[in-house]
Formats: structure tokens, C-alpha cells, sequence
């Protein structure tokens, strides 16, 4: 007999993965539970942890033939109430004439209960509910061999159960919380350059109307800084929530980093931060996402400038070929430095220490592009002493 | 008493000090004191003792509710009125703080403004609190 049990039982376990729909899932398993021990009927009465009550699923034939959709039964009641206090088998020949039979809860159907077997289903040493199959149809009573058959099943339905409950939290949670904590946040973020422009405005009217050459060009440089911003923020949410694969094209990108240290001159210069190159003049044409690597760098470059609060502060971009023609990125500054602690966080979506200034997209955003790339990025820091990032890409093929 | 009125700017925002300066000097001739992070602000009310401060609620390392703590403990600046900025929109995060720092402070910022500011509440905001 050993064959045929595990031919009953092997699809089973091979295909409870493939469901999605946990009702399906609960049909399924009451399905599988009357063939398996030849029961005319079977039925899932489901605990609710909150309540500690069980409910019969609606799919459960028994409660369909009484015409209701479910039924909620009171903890200790019946014998299903029982297998639940217990956490242990009941197998009865005659159901009715037992102690614990509770018509309403055991035999809630239009049929007549005989022989009964339930057991309970556990995992992770939590009640997930009783999986119960009554009137055994050959020979009227179950066997000892049904019920260990059965308890293998429900050992493993549980435990499905459980993983697929445990999935819907977390994915309801996480990108509950997370959406309307980063929310939340961008729209600070937003706000505070909502307010910079409606400030730069205001300075640029008064400098108009007072006709203040000087009032005007400090406005207007306060409405060009903010509106880069906003336009920064947007693209960085935009890149986030892009899920295409990178736009590849062969890109020096030595002269990619020389553009960078053009555009960034201008703001290093008035913040007293010296820009160092230090550019591999064998990284020859590699293929990349230009726009996405030109983010990245941007992105850790902006990082280091915020970092920097010393006299004599430097960032230093360099770039390497390494083994296999990929090629290494290294930002550094000498900086503040991260802590331990924010450092495990620094690439979380929504993580900022910058206050206001902060969206918390920025390093997500550059770890997502570095990622498309099939490439890492690893930060080294010390607080006090200053922060390194080091990207690595690999060589990719996609090319024309 | 013939020295101009001193007020003293926090905001980690450069750009949004420069706003708030505007606004003043639409509203009278002060002399403007900015700070650009919590720490260096509570430390240059202390030492600059001005007759307001604006103080902007989220900045890194140290923020505008800490500052305020920390103010209001001290004997020579408790008394300073202060006007707290915020891009915090949510009005019950606000009402929260304003309980706790009554309850624990006995005192309380005496006005909250919004980000983005409305120049005219400013400028109301602080009339009231420059002449109260």
C-alpha cells in the first residue's frame, strides 16, 4: 500500500505551489483530503487568530448544502472545537454518539454524520485550522493508516497556508508603509523647493519693483537652483519606478566623468571643494546606459558635496579598468563620513540624514541603475575621515 | 530702546532664508540673523539673544522641535518668542507636538507656518510676535 499513498500525495505536494488563489487552494486540498481516505464529504474550518474563533471556508461542501455562506464556530465547541484545544486527531467511528458532537457545529449540513476524522494544522507552532473529512464510504469507519495520511496532508496544507498568509502581510505592509512613508517624504521634499520658488519669485517681483538690479539676479538664481532640483527629484522618481532595462550605447566614460566635473565645477567652486579626476586612460569605449551611469555619478558626486564640512575638502573621481575589461568607479570624498548604523540603510528607498534637502531616492535610484547593469556598487566609510563608493560594471555585450 | 529688532533665521534652506529675509524687509528694518543648521542656531540664540526666532522644523542632526526643547530650558532664552516653520503637513503630527511641548514645556511655539510660506501670515506672525 505504500505506492499508491504516495502516488495520492505527490501531486499534491507538487502543485500546491503553483496556486495563487488561496480559495482554489482550500477546494483543492478538501478535494485531495476525501480521495485520499475515501470520505464522502471534507471540509477546512479555518482559525481566526484575532477572534479565536473558527469559521468553516465557504467553499466547505457541508455549509453549501446547509445554505449558508459560513458559519462561525466558538472556540472548545464540538469536535472540531476540540482537535483546535487540543492540537490532536479525532477519529471516531460514530460521531453522533460521542460527547463532544455538537450538531450545530459537527454536522451543520442536510446530511447525516457517521464516522469522522479531523485534524489539526499547524505551522510554525500556530493553530491554522482543522481539516476535517466525514462518512468513510467503503467500509464506515476510518483507519489508523487515513489518519496519518491526513495529518500529512494537513501538516502541509498548513504550512502553505501560512506562507502564502505571511506573503500577503508583508507585501500589504512593506509597500503599504513604504509607499506612504516615501510619499510622504518626496512631498516634504517638494514642498521645501515649492517654497525656494515661491521665494525666488517673490525676491525677483520686489527686485523689479524696486528696481534692484541685485534683488532680481539673486531671485532668479534661486528660481534656476530650485527648479534643477525639482527637475532632479522628478527624474530620480521617474528612473525608480521605470522598470525598462538600460538604454546601452558605447560611451567614453572618461569624457562622461570630465562632463560631470564641467557641470559641477561652477557649485564645487563656491563651496570650496576641490574636484579631483584621476581617469584610467585605458577604459576605452564601454557599453552602458549613458544617461543612467551619468545619474549614478552625479547622484555620489552631489552625496560628497553634502558630505563635505572641512577646509580643505576634496571629491575624487576615478576610474579603472579591472579584470575581464569591466570597468571600476570610485567616488571619495573626505567628509564627514556615515555611521555604522546608516550605513546598513544608506541605499533603502526614502532613507535621508539630509534633512529637508533629502528625498531619500537618490542612492536607491543609483543602486537600481547600477543593478540594471548587472554591476555593484559598495560604499566604504569612516566617520570623521570620509566615504568611498565604488561602482564596478561588468563588460556587457549589448552593443551595436 | 533705539537698536533696530533682531530676529534670527534657522533653516538648513539657504534659499528659503533668503525668502523669509525678503518678507522682513518688506514688513520693517530688522537685523536679520541666519543660521543654516539647529545646532548653530540654538547656539547663536544664546549668544546673539535676538528678539524672535524662525526656526524650521526638519533639518538634519539637530532638528527645530530639539532646539525648541533646548531653548526653553535655558534661563536666558526661554522666554524668546518663537515661530516655527514647517513643510509638515499633517496638522494632527502638529497638534501632537503642541501638546507635548505644553505639557512638558508649559510653553509652546507661538505660531506654526506652513511651507510654502504665505508671506502675508508671516509677516502678520510676526508683528503679533514682536509686539506681544
Amino acid at each position: 500500500m505504500v505506492r499508491p499513498t504516495i502516488d495520492r500525495l505527490y501531486p499534491v505536494f507538487q502543485t500546491s505551489g503553483s496556486f495563487t488563489d488561496i480559495e482554489q487552494y482550500f477546494n483543492y486540498i478538501t478535494e485531495q483530503a476525501k480521495t485520499l481516505v475515501s470520505a464522502r464529504y471534507g471540509c477546512l474550518a479555518l482559525f481566526d487568530k484575532i477572534t479565536r474563533e473558527f469559521y468553516y471556508f465557504k467553499g466547505c461542501e457541508e455549509i453549501k448544502n446547509a445554505g449558508t455562506s459560513y458559519q462561525r464556530i466558538k472556540p472548545g465547541k464540538g469536535i472540531i472545537g476540540w482537535v483546535a484545544k487540543h492540537v490532536q486527531p479525532v477519529r471516531l467511528k460514530d460521531a453522533r454518539a460521542d460527547p463532544r458532537f455538537v450538531k450545530e457545529v459537527d454536522e451543520p449540513g442536510n446530511f447525516r454524520v457517521e464516522s469522522i476524522l479531523a485534524v489539526p494544522m499547524v505551522s510554525r507552532n500556530e493553530l491554522i485550522g482543522v481539516l476535517k473529512v466525514v462518512n468513510q464510504k467503503p467500509r464506515g469507519a476510518f483507519t489508523l493508516r487515513d489518519q496519518k495520511l491526513l495529518t500529512i496532508l494537513a501538516a502541509h496544507a498548513a504550512l502553505f497556508i501560512d506562507n502564502i498568509r505571511l506573503l500577503e502581510e508583508n507585501l500589504s505592509q512593506a509597500s503599504l508603509s513604504d509607499l506612504g512613508h516615501g510619499i510622504a517624504s518626496s512631498a516634504h521634499g517638494l514642498k521645501n523647493i515649492l517654497n525656494n520658488l515661491d521665494g525666488g519669485a517673490y525676491i525677483v517681483e520686489r527686485g523689479v519693483s524696486g528696481k534692484n538690479i541685485g534683488m532680481v539676479n539673486e531671485g532668479w538664481d534661486i528660481l534656476k537652483r530650485n527648479s534643477q532640483r525639482m527637475r532632479d527629484i522628478v527624474l530620480d522618481m521617474l528612473l525608480f519606478s521605470r522598470p525598462g532595462a538600460p538604454q546601452y550605447n558605447k560611451t567614453d566614460i572618461n569624457k562622461l566623468c570630465r562632463d560631470l566635473y564641467e557641470l559641477v565645477y561652477e557649485n564645487a567652486r563656491q563651496k570650496k571643494i576641490e574636484v579631483v579626476l584621476d581617469l584610467d586612460p585605458n577604459v576605452a569605449l564601454v557599453c552602458v546606459d549613458p544617461k543612467g551611469i551619468h545619474r549614478c555619478i552625479l547622484n555620489l558626486i552631489g552625496n560628497a558635496f553634502d558630505a563635505c564640512n572641512k577646509k580643505n575638502n576634496y571629491v575624487r573621481i576615478k576610474t579603472q579598468v579591472i579584470k575581464d575589461d569591466g570597468i571600476k568607479i570610485m567616488v571619495s570624498d573626505n567628509g564627514r563620513g556615515i555611521s555604522k548604523a546608516n550605513l546598513e540603510h544608506i541605499f533603502d528607498v526614502f532613507f535621508s540624514t539630509k534633512g529637508s534637502r533629502g528625498t531619500g531616492l537618490g542612492l536607491a535610484v543609483t543602486k537600481k541603475i547600477i543593478s540594471d547593469h548587472n554591476g555593484t556598487i559598495a560604499v566604504s566609510s569612516k566617520l570623521g575621515k570620509g566615504t568611498t563608493f565604488t561602482i564596478i560594471l561588468p563588460k556587457i555585450e549589448a552593443c551595436v | 530702546m533705539n537698536r533696530k529688532q533682531r530676529i534670527l533665521v534657522v533653516d538648513d534652506e539657504p534659499d528659503a532664508i533668503s525668502y523669509v529675509k525678503a518678507i522682513l524687509s518688506d514688513l520693517g528694518d530688522f537685523e536679520v540673523i541666519a543660521s543654516y543648521d539647529g545646532m548653530d542656531g540654538e547656539t547663536k540664540a544664546k549668544t546673539e539673544h535676538p528678539d524672535l526666532i524662525i526656526l524650521d522644523v526638519m533639518m538634519p542632526e539637530k532638528d527645530g522641535f530639539k532646539v525648541f526643547y533646548d531653548l526653553r530650558k535655558n534661563q536666558q532664552c526661554k522666554d524668546i518668542p518663537i515661530i516655527m516653520l514647517t513643510g509638515v503637513a499633517e496638522k494632527s503630527g502638529i497638534q501632537f507636538f503642541k501638546k507635548d511641548m505644553k505639557e512638558f514645556l508649559g510653553s509652546e511655539p507661538i505660531d506654526y507656518i506652513e511651507k510654502p510660506i504665505d508671506p502675508e501670515r508671516l509677516k502678520i506672525s510676526v508683528k503679533n510676535a514682536l509686539n506681544g
